[in-house]
């Protein structure tokens, strides 16, 4: 069936906005892996903020694919809190710079959820600007930027939100 | 051997300087005197002289005896301190943790200071108080401040306490060149929260036994030559530091030898010095970080981590150091999250009823002994008038240390 260019242009909205939250869905899992598997292999992921004291960007994290990969693959020799982080994701925008890249920015929250009774507080606010890529039939991360709102972290984590 | 109640209650056969009664971490009572014994009366760093680097730049602190206070570069480049309170009617004079103004106005009522403390401005001042109180008893009230150890902004709420100088003595003696060899700035800040004692965050800072926490720190510092012979040097008033060490980045998968250091240190060189009350530098080669604590209740305490590298750096050179600092230090750090989460067990355990403290290792004060911590209580004790091991022993607070413990853990 043809598709009209309106339903075409919906229909990669669509794509990328759930692409988006297929991200989420896997680090919510804490399937570090698989959420790699959908980052590009020139991917950039950085954690930054602004600070009102300092009055200046602050960058927390700021690795490639390799840093993020050898990252995650630690994680296991860490001490590390492992109560559940849960992203809710948003997605606000997306801007197509080519039919196949565009610019995604999503409203994020990240709940942290004890392990020991199951208390959940908020742990972060902030947004998602998203480089997505397509390559061939599926989407890809080429760059996430976690910009931060929120600045008491408590004791932090070691995973990338 | 499990032990029985008795047996978890009584104190450890050691010399009462090798040990410490949880009431120091828990009492209510405890944290008013070292507000008012040590906190009022100790030097604190408030801030960086980068964070208030233009004329009229404010930038606000929490004071851990208690008080809100603002840091003001004056007119004159002088950096003064006072309290953010206006003398009118109590009310917070600058809300923002920052900010460059001419004049401190408060939103309330208008009063108007300047960057000197006086009080400038009273809106229809004769109308209300006529002849009997004007601008002149109204003035802010100042805080000694001095700077130095490479630019900190330091401030003591005694008029009466010895100079900086005096309280830090030679405790930065070792890293001072570096600290001053050029001017510093502050890249990165964040506070963090945390339910624990403020002293085991210090206490922390203060021992590298738990280096086997660290899986970063085993392999790079551990196994490292020379590790097990870095010692401890205790300082007068307090303060402690530790033997420097040459750090092998590279033994920890994806991190690489630093390519920076700071004046006249060796690259992945390590120096730290711990400052009584509770203020830590922290010396990687390449950044600085300083630790600040504040306590808010008795197991609740607000931890400022900040960051510095070189005023002279270039961007390249700056994003090294930020990226240096923050793998390790940062509150997605590979360290920083594990000693915090070490801390937090500390307090989640303290609120359930804990025995002693035990600061027992003695190995001729090389890494790990626990000579740093005891050298703190010493001071202290000494502050506070009472002894760490048994902080009930002089009477003061007509509670026996060993009875409240078991009436708590009933």
């Amino acid at each position: 069936m043809l598709r009209t260019p309106g339903e075409t242009r919906a229909s990669a909205y669509l794509e990328v906005a759930q692409f988006v939250y297929s991200t989420v869905v896997r680090l919510n899992a804490k399937n570090f892996t698989g959420w790699l598997e959908l980052c590009a292999d020139n991917f950039s992921y950085s954690i930054q903020a602004w600070s009102p004291e300092i009055r200046r960007d602050m960058t927390w994290l700021q690795h490639d694919r390799s840093g993020i990969d050898s990252l995650v693959r630690q994680l296991p020799r860490h001490n590390t809190d492992e109560s559940i982080f849960t992203r809710h994701a948003t997605v606000y925008t997306i801007d197509f710079d080519r039919d196949d890249a565009a610019t995604v920015v999503s409203a994020l929250t990240v709940y942290r959820t004890d392990l020991d009774g199951g208390e959940s507080r908020l742990f972060a606010v902030g947004h998602y600007h998203d480089q997505v890529v397509r390559d061939g039939e599926r989407w890809l991360l080429g760059r996430r930027e976690v910009r931060l709102d929120t600045r008491s972290l408590g004791i932090g984590t070691h995973y990338p939100i | 051997m499990p032990r029985n109640a008795a047996q978890w209650n009584r104190t450890p056969p050691l010399p009462p300087t090798h040990y410490v009664d949880p009431l120091v971490y828990t009492s209510e009572e405890i944290l008013a005197q070292e507000r008012d014994k040590i906190f009022a009366r100790a030097w604190s760093i408030a801030c960086h002289e980068s964070e208030v680097p233009e004329r009229y730049d404010y930038r606000t602190y929490r004071h851990p005896a208690g008080k809100n206070l603002v840091v003001v570069r004056g007119d004159d480049g002088t950096i003064r301190t006072f309290f953010n309170v206006c003398p009118h009617r109590g009310n917070t004079i600058l809300y923002n943790p920052a900010g460059n103004a001419k004049h401190l106005l408060c939103i309330f009522h208008a009063f108007a200071f300047d960057c000197r403390g006086n009080c400038v401005a009273i809106p229809r001042e004769k109308a209300g108080y006529q002849e009997r109180i004007g601008k002149g008893d109204f003035g802010l009230r100042a805080v000694r401040t001095e700077v130095g150890f490479g630019g900190f902004v330091f401030v003591n709420l005694d008029d009466r306490a010895p100079a900086l100088e005096t309280f830090i003595g030679e405790a930065l003696d070792g890293m001072r060149a570096s600290l001053e060899a050029e001017p510093l700035e502050v890249f990165t800040f964040h506070r963090a929260i945390v339910r624990t004692n403020y002293k085991l965050w210090h206490d922390t800072n203060s021992e590298f036994y738990h280096d086997y926490m660290h899986y970063h720190n085993r392999q790079t510092s551990m196994a490292a030559p020379g590790y097990f012979e870095r010692r401890y040097t205790a300082f007068p008033n307090g303060h402690a530091q530790v033997g420097d060490q040459v750090v092998n980045y590279e033994a920890y998968e994806g991190f690489k030898s630093r390519d920076l250091s700071f004046p006249g240190m060796a690259l992945n060189q390590w120096k730290m010095v711990d400052l009584f009350p509770g203020m830590t530098y922290n010396l990687r080669g390449s950044s600085l970080r300083i630790d600040t604590l504040c306590p808010i209740s008795p197991l609740e305490t607000a931890i400022e981590f900040r960051g510095l590298g070189l005023k002279c750096d270039t961007p390249a050179e700056r994003a090294a150091r930020v990226h240096d600092y923050n793998t390790i230090w940062g509150p997605f750090g590979r360290n920083l999250h594990e000693d915090l989460l070490g801390v937090l067990g500390q307090g989640r355990a303290l609120e359930r009823g804990q025995t002693y403290l035990v600061h027992g290792r003695e190995e001729d004060s090389t890494i790990h002994d626990e000579v740093g911590m005891r050298h703190f209580y010493a001071e202290w004790s000494r502050w506070m008038g009472r002894s760490s091991s048994d902080p009930s022993a002089d009477g003061a607070s007509g509670v026996n240390g060993a009875a409240h413990r078991e009436a708590a853990l009933s």
